[in-house]
């Protein structure tokens, strides 16, 4: 369990996060969120790598300032670079992490954790040759040494393929149960293919926090969908300005999805995507 | 913790630096050889301990290069290796300062135990590289025809000091990174401290005008008096607690830099409890071992100048090793030697340690004026210090029974013997038998000259048997002191030294010759410089007003001319007859 309440953090003049209140628990929980809007700070102050200026934050019950060895000891993290050590292999790398963490005896664990992830082949390979994807595998296998009460990633889905991508968004809907993971992302499809309950940050603070289908019936009946011709696509898109929330080619032109009532449109069930959209829009 | 040590072993060691520098070590050691006297190599050894200042030489024993590994970690080379050792201490915990963020999520990352396995890993890989480095002298072609397989024994004594001394190095490199959290500032400072360090303790310190601070720090860079001799320094306490000074210091600088790690944002609140004790103990190593080492420096300095001994106002009580006046009085070990004034008894303390060995007198040089004096330098009455310079001198040696020299000398002087060989067939003139050979460490307990006859044979420095020595200037030496057993005078003798000399170095002789001719016709004084830098550029020149190491020769040639032309007629007579003949109708005149 993840409790922050009215957590700011400031760098200087810049307020990365202004007053958090967030409860989490067992399961996947999605933090949806642009660039910059403090997903990062929040996670780094839950791994209790970043105190909060002001609030408090706990995780189960342990104080983030000053019970930071018994959460480090529950806690599996990717950040969004963890370098890895390039001249160690994979293997060596895990059972690295594996000694940080205080994991005695971790060879059945890294051997399970390399087949899961589809290590096993390349784990006499120095991690400097590993691919993109390679490498976040073995991200996620480090995470999950020790088998953590708590994981948190961080945009953990950039640079990988399309396959990749999907093989992990199954692997994290697995990972729920009894565990808390809280994924960050920016990439809407990861959280409405993996979390149950999400929040929405927007410029430090919470937008929504909730289920995930609670954001879109938030939106329900707000969001129209209208099919203008090509040539008429850049006039009108510009007269709607912020209202448009996605586009995509339509039969015969373009189907371009509007918040609120539009001359022509017809009210459509929103996406989560829609709906993040026009959160952040709102 | 073992198992990350040797993660962190293989990390570093697939690294490329260490390569270079293991490369760059061997580098150093191919040019720079250990000897006895190698140890001596820095200005401070020069400061009364009484070993040469000399250059390149094989390596002799294995003990020898247990010494070379120290050598090779404490000397200049120590820039090298200081250099080294920062490289791969930003490189092993360069992770943790740019991508922190798994590493520092980890329960164990901050605790003690880990830091100090980086710590123990870079000390290993350094000193491995120290080790590849120095086993390069093995290869040089002029070590196989010395070396003997002894002092093996020592060498694991030998490689704790230097791990010992690496692993301060690296604390203090830990320690500059967590301060600067800078790979680069880290590497520039431990290159300024190390050229530092390096220069105080071979210039400022030896500038001090206080004996005792420079015997104490003397004593603590012990390992510039190792040798063969004193396999753990004149003062072999304070070699030992050198050990546990920079142990201490070690593991101070080592809790010292946990500490500071421990106010890294992501370590703050945690506690730095085990930093800041092994702080604390580390400090009371220092000062403990360093409270010992001056107590124990300053009981054996003697309360008495040496002045004060040769005119027989003091008793010499017990083994004092140097005098106030920072004096070399006896070098204690199994190879002991002693000065003590002309007949003098030989105190009782040191009858005692010679019990079941060989004491052997003998009367040998004459005090130079080398060391220091405390005494008022100023004009007025003649300062008592420097009136018993030349005054004669006894030196009581002790060795084991049959044992003229250390074992790990072998090598060395069986060469030396085959180097002189050609002398020696031409010295069987007058001398029935080969001489032994009675070695010394401490040349200066030698006086004037590197090699003495004595009546079994030939005392000499051991710095006389090393290569790089001007080759011309040793043969002068063994040259002069193989005539003493003809028992002519002194004149005749240099007349029989350079018929020695010209069985090993013809040049040599011809450009004593010349010179003996510009003796002979009275030259100023500045035509001979002229001269001598004249000879001194084509080479090999050692004759000279100010080269000691010129056998009787000059000696008898310099202060006469007269003298010089007498030496240049029985060269010409011996010419004219040939020299044996005339040799032994000297000898023969001589036995009249």
């Amino acid at each position: 369990m993840i409790k922050a309440e009215r957590i700011t953090k400031h760098y200087g003049q810049v307020k990365a996060l202004q007053g958090i209140d967030l409860e989490i628990g067992a399961g996947v929980f999605g933090l949806l969120g642009p660039n910059g809007a403090g997903k990062t700070t929040f996670i780094r102050i839950i791994a209790t790598l970043l105190p909060p200026t002001s609030g408090r934050a706990t995780v189960f019950g342990h104080d983030v300032i000053r019970n930071k060895i018994p959460i480090r000891k529950m806690l599996g993290y990717l950040p969004q670079e963890y370098g890895a050590y390039p001249k160690l292999t994979g293997r060596e790398y895990l059972e690295y992490i594996a000694i940080l963490k205080g994991i005695r005896r971790p060879r059945k664990q890294i051997d399970a954790l390399l087949s899961q992830f589809h290590l096993t082949e390349v784990a006499k390979r120095k991690v400097t040759s590993y691919s993109g994807g390679m490498l976040k595998r073995l991200g996620i296998a480090q995470a999950l040494l020790g088998d953590p009460k708590v994981l948190l990633v961080d945009e953990p889905t950039g640079g990988l393929d399309p396959e990749e991508r999907v093989r992990f968004r199954e692997f994290l809907m697995g990972l729920g149960g009894e565990r808390v993971v809280v994924l960050s992302t920016h990439l809407v499809e990861d959280v409405a293919m993996a979390c149950d309950r999400l929040a929405v940050l927007k410029q430090g603070e919470i937008a929504y926090q909730g289920a995930t289908h609670g954001l879109i019936q938030l939106f329900q009946g707000k969001v129209y969908e209208v099919e203008i011709p090509e040539e008429e696509v850049e006039g009108k898109l510009s007269a709607w300005g912020e209202r448009v929330l996605t586009t995509k080619r339509g039969d015969a032109g373009r189907a371009v999805r509007v918040l609120g009532e539009i001359k022509g449109g017809r009210p459509v069930t929103p996406s989560l995507e829609d709906a993040y959209l026009a959160l952040i829009r709102s | 913790m073992g198992r990350m040590v040797w993660l962190e072993i293989k990390r570093l060691l697939r690294q490329p630096t260490w390569w270079i520098f293991a490369v760059l070590i061997i580098l150093v050691v191919d040019g720079q050889e250990p000897t006895v006297s190698d140890f001596s190599l820095e200005p401070l050894s020069d400061f009364m301990i009484g070993l040469s200042v000399i250059g390149r030489s094989p390596l002799a024993s294995l003990g020898e290069w247990g010494r070379l590994v120290l050598f090779l970690v404490g000397g200049l080379s120590s820039v090298l290796v200081n250099l080294l050792i920062s490289f791969l201490v930003t490189y092993s915990f360069h992770p943790e300062l740019v991508h922190r963020e798994v590493l520092w999520s980890t329960p164990e990352v901050g605790k003690v135990h880990s830091v100090g396995a980086k710590l123990l890993a870079v000390s290993f890989v350094a000193i491995f590289s120290v080790i590849l480095g120095a086993c390069a002298a093995f290869l040089h072609p002029s070590t196989w025809g010395v070396l003997v397989l002894v002092g093996g024994s020592l060498i694991p004594i030998y490689l704790v000091f230097a791990f010992v001394h690496v692993i301060l190095w690296a604390a203090i490199c830990m320690f500059l990174l967590f301060l600067t959290q800078s790979r680069r500032s880290t590497i520039g400072l431990i290159a300024l401290f190390t050229i530092g360090h390096w220069f105080l303790s071979s210039f400022a310190v030896s500038k001090l005008p206080w004996t005792f601070v420079k015997l104490f720090y003397q004593s603590y860079r012990a390992y510039y008096c190792l040798s063969p001799f004193t396999p753990f320094g004149v003062l072999p306490t304070a070699f030992l607690l050198r050990g546990v000074i920079e142990l201490g210091l070690a593991v101070a600088v080592f809790g010292a830099a946990s500490w500071l790690r421990g106010h890294y944002p992501e370590w703050k609140g945690v506690g730095t409890t085990a930093a800041k004790a092994l702080l604390g103990f580390g400090i009371i190593l220092v000062v403990g071992g360093a409270g010992m080492s001056l107590w124990e420096t300053n009981r054996n300095i003697a309360p008495f100048e040496l002045w004060q001994l040769w005119l027989g106002k003091v008793e010499f009580g017990r083994p004092y090793i140097w005098t106030r006046d920072g004096r070399l009085l006896t070098y204690l070990g199994r190879y002991m030697v002693l000065r003590l004034p002309p007949s003098a008894d030989i105190p009782a303390w040191a009858q005692a340690l010679a019990q079941c060995k060989q004491v052997n007198r003998y009367q040998v040089g004459t005090l130079t004026g080398k060391g220091e004096s405390s005494g008022d330098k100023r004009s007025g009455p003649p300062n008592p210090a420097e009136a018993i310079i030349g005054a004669s001198q006894d030196l009581i040696l002790v060795y084991p029974r049959g044992q003229t020299y250390p074992p790990e000398l072998e090598g060395m002087v069986r060469r030396f013997r085959r180097q002189i060989q050609p002398m020696l067939k031409r010295a069987a003139i007058w001398q029935r038998e080969d001489p032994s050979i009675f070695v010394l460490g401490a040349y200066d307990f030698l006086g004037a000259y590197n090699v003495y006859s004595i009546p079994e044979g030939l005392l000499l420095a051991a710095f006389v048997m090393s290569d790089t020595f001007r080759a011309s200037s040793k043969w002068w030496d063994v040259a002069w002191a193989l005539t003493a057993s003809s028992g002519l005078n002194e004149l005749l003798r240099c007349y029989l030294s350079l018929y020695l000399m010209e069985a090993l170095d013809k040049g040599e002789v011809e450009r004593a010759s010349a010179w003996l001719q510009d003796e002979a016709k009275g030259k100023s004084l500045q035509e001979e410089e002229e001269a001598l830098a004249r000879l001194d550029e084509q080479g090999e020149v050692v004759l000279g007003p100010s080269c000691p190491s010129r056998g009787g020769l000059c000696e008898c040639a310099w202060l006469n001319p007269q003298a010089a032309q007498r030496i240049l007629e029985h060269w010409r007579r011996g010419e004219e007859l040939g020299h044996e003949n005339y040799i032994r109708m000297l000898l023969e005149g001589a036995e009249r």
